[in-house]
């Protein structure tokens, strides 16, 4: 059976700090989803998320910190959704689905919330089929 | 036609608007000391010789290749030049970027040729049987760069390339008639962006805050301020300082034609990075993400306006071309 791969760049104090407590409180969520950990989501810079693409990832999902004041460096969560919004509309005008990239909010206590968005991220991407068809994945 | 002492220069064409002609001509008086020095072998728009002429040279010393290699015909002349000349200068925007015919790099093939014959101003296209020397050369199914068909020596970038453009030709083409080949690749320009030497730059270029996107016409536009702190896109801040800045000195903002800023491989990414990072900074805590996606949706088309002459060589087209083939 295709198993996605999924990049996942979560900030350290929100998202990335969930993925943690649903690690010590042996929640499950699917293991596609590789999480790289940034300082703070206004750090990853688009060329980070194409490269993720590049490199053979099917979806690429980012989770920072609640709007509007959860983030710890005042504002990077609105550079993140401002360049994933963009973005996505570019990816659609070069004919990739936009429904590879997925923004979310989920605090450091949400790790029910983690959870269940990359097990619905993951079914989605399964169903979207592999980004490169079939093939060693990567371009 | 031979003239004993004299280098050889030639002067190609790819798919190519004719501007970059006008550029090189516009130099003037200085091409004389080149044409002391060179004879000109080739050059469609100005000598009387046909590209056949050019396949029969054994060796020229300089080629110069204007436009993007958009047909069969294009590729052909682009590799004998390389195949020929000791030196291959990429001058303008199509050559070294994509310039704006590489925006049909996305298309098929099929659905440009449909397009061209089917407006009401362009001529209906009827299969008309041609002998073969007749026929138009093919167009392949995506247009490229000259440089990643080959790799040139010298990258004059610029729509149309300008006069430091310009001068650094002509230096190069001086220096290599006195036995002197540049080193390495060369690219003509400042190594930084277009923003540090703009003459409206705000005092700190960290603090620039764009207060929402207009349209040319929309707002007044002061001629001493930065275009970025008035709502107007201007592509300054990824782009390579390596013009007079016509478009700022006439009120108008920087479409990016002299391709990416030292450092910048995918320059679109960095202009869609640049301007999500200053649009409405002072403001995101009131607009949130609905208010923000309703100013970000002035950008119609966000590949037209940050890959106007880059598209060809966008990670991103590439991904897409390669994942269209395998279907």
């Amino acid at each position: 059976m295709y198993e996605p791969k999924i990049i996942a760049f979560f900030c350290k104090w929100c998202a990335g700090s969930a993925a943690d407590l649903a690690g010590v409180s042996r929640m499950q969520y699917p293991a596609n989803i590789i999480p790289i950990i940034v300082p703070c989501t206004g750090r990853i810079s688009p060329r980070a998320i194409i490269e993720a693409f590049l490199n053979g990832a099917d979806g690429v999902l980012i989770g920072g910190c609640h709007t509007p004041n959860d983030c710890h460096y005042m504002a990077g969560n609105f550079k993140a959704f401002k360049r994933v919004y963009l973005l996505k509309k570019m990816l659609k005008q070069f004919r990739i689905e936009p429904e590879r990239l997925r923004i979310e909010w989920i605090s450091a206590t949400e790790a029910q919330k983690l959870v269940q968005v990359t097990k619905e991220f993951v079914s989605q991407i399964r169903e979207l089929g592999p980004l490169m068809g079939e093939g060693d994945g990567k371009a | 036609m031979r003239v004993m002492g004299k280098l050889k220069l030639a002067i190609v064409y790819g798919a190519i608007c004719g501007g970059c002609d006008v550029s090189l001509v516009n130099i003037g008086e200085k091409l004389a000391n080149v044409l002391e020095k060179y004879d000109i072998v080739y050059w469609g728009a100005a000598i009387d010789g046909k590209a056949d002429m050019l396949e029969r040279l054994d060796k020229i010393d300089v080629a110069i290749y204007m436009g993007t290699v958009r047909t069969e015909s294009n590729l052909k002349y682009a590799k004998l030049i390389r195949d020929k000349a000791d030196l291959v200068v990429a001058y303008g925007a199509c050559a070294v970027y994509g310039g704006i015919p590489g925006l049909g790099a996305l298309m098929e093939p099929e659905e440009i040729m449909k397009i061209v014959s089917s407006t009401v101003t362009t001529e209906s296209k009827e299969e008309i049987d041609l002998p073969e020397e007749l026929k138009l050369p093919k167009i392949l199914p995506t247009c490229t760069s000259l440089v990643e068909v080959l790799d040139p020596d010298v990258m004059a970038p610029g729509c149309p390339p300008g006069s430091i453009s310009n001068d650094g030709l002509l230096k190069v083409l001086i220096d290599y008639a006195a036995g002197k080949k540049p080193e390495g690749k060369v690219i003509f320009g400042e190594e930084q962006s277009l923003c540090y030497e703009c003459p409206r730059k705000p005092k700190d270029l960290n603090k620039i805050v764009m207060p929402g996107i207009y349209r040319l016409h929309e707002i007044r536009i002061d001629e001493s301020k930065c275009f970025l702190e008035q709502g107007i896109l201007c592509m300054g801040p990824a782009t390579r300082a390596a013009c007079e800045m016509p478009c700022i000195k006439n009120n108008m903002p920087c479409i990016g034609c002299m391709g990416p800023a030292p450092g910048v491989d995918d320059v679109g990414l960095k202009h869609l990075s640049a301007i999500a990072s200053v649009l409405l900074v002072d403001k995101e805590k009131e607009l949130l993400e609905k208010g923000l996606a309703k100013h970000l949706d002035k950008i119609v088309d966000p590949l037209g306006l940050f890959y106007k002459y880059t598209l060809p060589r966008s990670y991103l087209t590439k991904l897409s071309i390669k994942r269209k083939r395998r279907g």
